[in-house]
């Protein structure tokens, strides 16, 4: 009987605790379907990857297999485990069985692994060169159809292609600037809750003065007094978003200092900067993780504003921002153009929300419970 | 039914009233078959620790039991002046709330809305239950504050909660419940937040408007020293039921319960100050799994056998009260501890 | 009360110094300068350095920065390149219109947001509830200046363009001069519909999340259930007292609003060509039109420094414990 079950969990990952009514065996057995369903109808690609591809492609091969394999993992691991009892006290400063419980959490997580899985399998998901032109005349402001499910745009170009590119490069916008955020934030941010006094004042003054300014603002007057470029639009993205960050993890150590644990390191003797690190940061670093999860969703708003206006990611890059910005003029002949990458932008930004959700009140534990 | 019945017929009677929670780990009986009687005029005091289920029992008469959590069982009845309040329509039991049962809670602090001023408070129930136009309820306002004692009540008025202090709070809230003229008065710990001095004064203050409005009074409290001064009878509430009742003198004398025994025990007698404290051993059990048998046993001394196996109802006592307690049936098996002998009496 | 905003007031003053001095090195930052705009082979470079010292730009950095301090008391900011008028009347044309659709956003954003939060609060867990919750975040999802083009799409249709008149550009319609007082109300009331939908629709969503919150937490406290047991009508319990609390903290949130609300009306201005601060920024930013830039930044800049004062008066007028504080 085991033999079978364990055959069963390596053949078909995830179809046993699916039965069993686990929403977890579905997620593990609809991606392993997936994943073979893929693997089958681009088997050329994969073999022309093989035969010495670029980069992208490796990434996207790697991601494949390294997919294939959890998911068994998965099932003879994880979805073999019994479920914490909801009444058990959590292990650990997040809740995460109560995140696993929240509904839209889980329904964010899932979501935003699927982007991250899309995004990474793109050379193989996506059915044209997202730069190709085809017959540019034949084959522009095709409405969605089979051949191209989300129609194509001026230049001929394939949309779901494009926006699955996008994706790669909101994504990678998203978590590059958030975390050249994160990181100038807690600097500051522990700086000045460490310092105290004349820096601490000082540095909050900054804070609230650049707070003063409408993100965008910011934006668009940095971005275009140099050229737009994707380096610049990154660093200025991170440099615009890191002082909330900077007000939480000053809050932080400012209450941390003093606790108890705290005062016992510093009557050992340690170092404050050792006290810091090994001591202030983890703890102060929770409300700072959801910080940043919605942080990227805000950031990638941002990122598509600005390219947008023109002033972000350039063309011929798909990012969706400059697509939608394609897509205005035509729109009332050729809506899908601007509609279909916005759509992408509000699915992403969603999934990214509901997981900073679902973090934030699994941190908190006064977190209502819903039926 | 005629005049004489309907002088005798308690203002208030409570019969079988249970309450109970849903939790995650099950259904927690709160208030588990409460039956008690109150008459105009008289103060019958509420006694019971934190978690016996008094506040939830207050909180029931006036259908105010947090939902959907909480829900008052079928089967229990509260009745006022022989009229159904359990599963009374919802603008009855408004009527009721403040008009005839006025209530006084716990936590002067938190029980007053810190932006309206404490005259609108106040008159807010007298424009809804008295039906007096704004000027009259202003003026019916300012008396009732100055009646409760607050000083220059014409211009405090127009104060805010947080202007006042602990004590003068108690007494806007006592106003506040007091406008409408009620018949009851439930006051859920009414002192406990105060200091001391103030206890005394705002004790006081209750016993006067009593008086005056010959009002009757539920005070629940689990202090006995204030159930002494105040009160007319007790009922001493355990794990969710009443398990004694008794007039005031008679239950301080000789408390029949082991229970009531046992609280008057833990109380530092002034007379013997070098005595050591008895508690009463164990914990209150968790209101979702109430002991079989006799909810008090696992902290009896006297328990036995009969107590494990099934729970009394309220016998009567020689004295004229009643006692949840198989040692009235069996007196012998009471056993001479210091906890049996209470305080006062007994060397 | 008086001593409150006095305070509050001075507050302010060394935060707008702050912006003036920031706007000033920001500009200073790009390399390059307005003249580069022009930059033409065919031009002598002698022309082009005439052209800078008459704007002024050869003089010392420290000797400009006190130029543009000096601007803010005579009032006079310069010349726009660009539109070739003074800077201060291009901003004044400009300024009103912006504070209009922000006004009416702000309006939107915060009754709309507060009714739909107190729905859900009221009725917790039902099917509104759960509806509105993922609605709401699904909406605060949407970038403003795609919701600005599917707006414009939608009413365009052949669907809803039969009966549904709105206008999807500018703030007044060609004959506007020729309607009556009624007419042009009601013709820039409709040219405000879609441009203040798509600034405000998303922030709503926040602020009924915030308002959702609130008045769960505030219907749990103590007062609203001495307000009960007083035998006040339910109503009166929710609108009277319990929404009075709620409301505070909304109140305090606004200033967070601000910053989002300005930066929104850049994007918004220029899908629907609205005669703003916001596209003229941009406008000006393309055509490195430096006088109007720093003039407009700045402004942005103060707006938000204002009304958050605005804001936190606000709600020392409605906290009484705040009032009577002093603090």
């Amino acid at each position: 009987m085991r033999r079978a079950g364990l055959l069963a969990d390596v053949l078909l990952p995830g179809a046993r605790a699916a039965l069993s009514g686990r929403s977890g065996g579905v997620a593990v057995l609809a991606a392993w379907a997936f994943l073979w369903a893929l693997s089958a109808l681009r088997l050329g690609r994969i073999v022309a990857t093989l035969g010495g591809g670029s980069a992208d492609q490796w990434l996207a091969l790697a991601t494949l297999v390294a997919c294939l394999v959890a998911c068994p993992v998965a099932a003879l691991g994880w979805l073999r485990r019994e479920p914490r009892k909801a009444s058990d006290a959590p292990a650990g400063p997040i809740d995460w069985e109560a995140f696993a419980r929240h509904r839209q959490a889980s329904i964010g997580l899932v979501l935003l692994a699927a982007l991250i899985l899309v995004a990474l399998l793109t050379p193989y998901l996506a059915p044209f060169d997202p730069n190709a032109q085809h017959a540019v005349v034949a084959t522009r402001f095709l409405p969605p159809s089979a051949a191209h499910p989300l129609g194509t745009d001026r230049f001929g170009r394939d949309v779901l292609s494009r926006v699955l590119y996008g994706a790669r490069i909101s994504l990678t916008i998203g978590f590059v600037a958030v975390a050249i955020a994160m990181t100038v934030g807690t600097l500051v941010g522990s700086g000045a809750g460490l310092a105290g006094g004349a820096v601490d004042a000082a540095s909050m003054r900054g804070v609230d003065l650049l707070l003063s300014f409408p993100r965008l603002v910011l934006l668009i007057t940095l971005v275009a007094l140099f050229e737009p470029h994707l380096g610049l639009v990154i660093l200025v993205l991170g440099l615009t978003g890191w002082m909330g960050t900077a007000r939480i993890v000053r809050g932080q150590v400012l209450s941390i200092r003093e606790e108890d644990y705290v005062q016992a390191a510093r009557a050992l003797g340690l170092g404050r900067w050792r006290i810091l690190v090994r001591h202030v940061l983890p703890n102060a670093l929770t409300p700072v993780i959801v910080a940043a999860t919605l942080g990227v969703g805000n950031t990638i708003l941002a990122e598509a504003a600005l390219s947008f206006l023109g002033l972000g990611v350039q063309p011929p890059t798909a990012s969706w921002g400059n697509m939608v910005a394609s897509g205005r003029d035509v729109m009332l002949n050729a809506w899908w153009i601007a509609a279909f990458p916005g759509l992408a932008i509000v699915l992403t930004v969603m999934s990214f929300n509901l997981v900073g959700d679902g973090l934030r009140d699994a941190l908190d534990p006064r977190h209502a419970r819903g039926p | 039914m005629d005049a004489a019945s309907r002088r005798d017929m308690p203002l208030l009677e409570v019969e079988e009233l249970s309450t109970w929670f849903r939790t995650r780990s099950g259904d927690a009986h709160a208030v588990d078959g409460v039956s008690f009687q109150l008459r105009a005029g008289e103060t019958l005091g509420l006694v019971g620790e934190s978690g016996s289920g008094k506040s939830v029992t207050a909180l029931s008469l006036l259908g105010l039991v947090p939902r959907p959590a909480g829900r008052i069982v079928t089967g229990s009845s509260v009745r006022l002046r022989g009229e159904e309040l359990v599963g009374a329509d919802e603008r009855r039991l408004r009527a009721v709330r403040g008009g005839e049962i006025a209530m006084v809670f716990q936590e002067p602090m938190t029980s007053l809305n810190p932006v309206l001023t404490i005259g609108r408070q106040v008159e807010e129930g007298i424009r809804i239950h008295r039906r007096l136009p704004a000027n009259e309820a202003r003026s019916e306002a300012v008396r009732m504050l100055e009646r409760v004692g607050i000083p220059e009540p014409a211009d405090r008025i127009r104060a805010y909660p947080h202007q006042l202090s602990g004590g003068m709070r108690q007494r806007v809230m006592i106003a506040m419940a007091l406008a409408c003229r009620p018949s009851i008065l439930v006051a859920d710990e009414p002192t406990t937040a105060l200091d001391v001095t103030v206890q005394a004064q705002i004790l006081e203050l209750l016993l006067d408007l009593q008086r005056e409005l010959g009002m009757a009074i539920l005070l629940i409290t689990h202090d006995l020293g204030v159930v002494a001064e105040v009160a007319d009878r007790v009922a001493v509430m355990y794990a969710g039921r009443i398990v004694e009742t008794a007039t005031v003198e008679d239950l301080f004398e000789a408390p029949a319960h082991p229970y009531t025994a046992g609280l008057m025990a833990a109380v530092p007698d002034p007379d013997r100050p070098a005595q050591r404290l008895t508690a009463i051993p164990g914990n209150v059990p968790e209101p979702t799994r109430w002991p079989d048998g006799c909810r008090f046993h696992p902290r009896c001394p006297h328990a036995w056998e009969r107590c494990r196996g099934a729970e009394p109802g309220l016998l009567e006592t020689a004295a004229g009260g009643r006692s949840r307690c198989w040692l009235i049936e069996e007196p012998d098996r009471r056993l001479p501890t210091a906890f049996s002998s209470g305080t006062g009496g007994e060397p | 009360m008086l001593r409150y905003s006095g305070r509050r007031l001075l507050g302010a003053i060394p935060l707008l110094l702050g912006i003036v001095t920031l706007t000033f090195i920001l500009l200073h930052l790009a390399p390059g300068d307005p003249t580069t705009a022009y930059f033409n082979p065919n031009i002598p470079p002698d022309v082009i350095e005439q052209m800078r010292r008459n704007l002024g730009l050869d003089r010392p950095l420290p000797v400009q920065y006190l130029d543009w301090l000096r601007s803010f008391f005579t009032g006079h900011f310069g010349y726009s390149f660009s539109q070739h008028r003074p800077v201060a009347a291009v901003i004044g044309d400009a300024l009103p219109n912006t504070l209009l659709l922000s006004g009416i956003s702000l309006v939107l954003i915060f009754v709309l947001g507060c009714a739909a939060g107190v729905v859900q609060a009221v009725r917790q867990y039902s099917a509104a509830d759960q509806v509105l919750t993922l609605l709401a975040l699904a909406i605060y999802s949407v970038p403003g200046f795609w919701l600005g083009l599917m707006l414009i799409l939608l009413v365009s249709s052949p669907v809803l363009s039969g009966w549904l008149h709105l206008p999807i550009s500018g703030m007044v319609s060609i004959d506007h001069e020729y309607l009556g007082w009624w007419g042009r109300v009601a013709d820039r009331a409709r040219h405000l519909v879609l441009p203040v939908i798509a600034l405000g629709l998303a922030s709503a969503a926040g602020v009924a999340r915030y308002m959702r919150g609130s008045m769960l937490e505030v219907v749990g406290q103590d007062y609203i259930r001495t307000a009960r047991a007083k035998g006040l009508p339910e109503r009166r319990v929710i609108l009277g007292h319990a929404l009075r609390n709620a409301l505070l903290p909304i109140v305090s949130l606004l200033g967070l609003y601000l910053p989002l609300l300005f930066g929104g009306t850049v994007v918004i201005e220029y899908v629907f060509s609205w005669p703003g601060m916001g596209r003229l920024l941009y406008n000006a930013i393309l055509a490195r039109d430096y006088p109007v830039v720093m003039a407009a930044t700045f402004l942005f800049g103060a707006l938000v420094v204002l009304g958050n004062l605005l804001a936190d008066l606000l709600y020392a007028a409605v906290d009484p414990r705040v009032r009577y504080d002093g603090r």
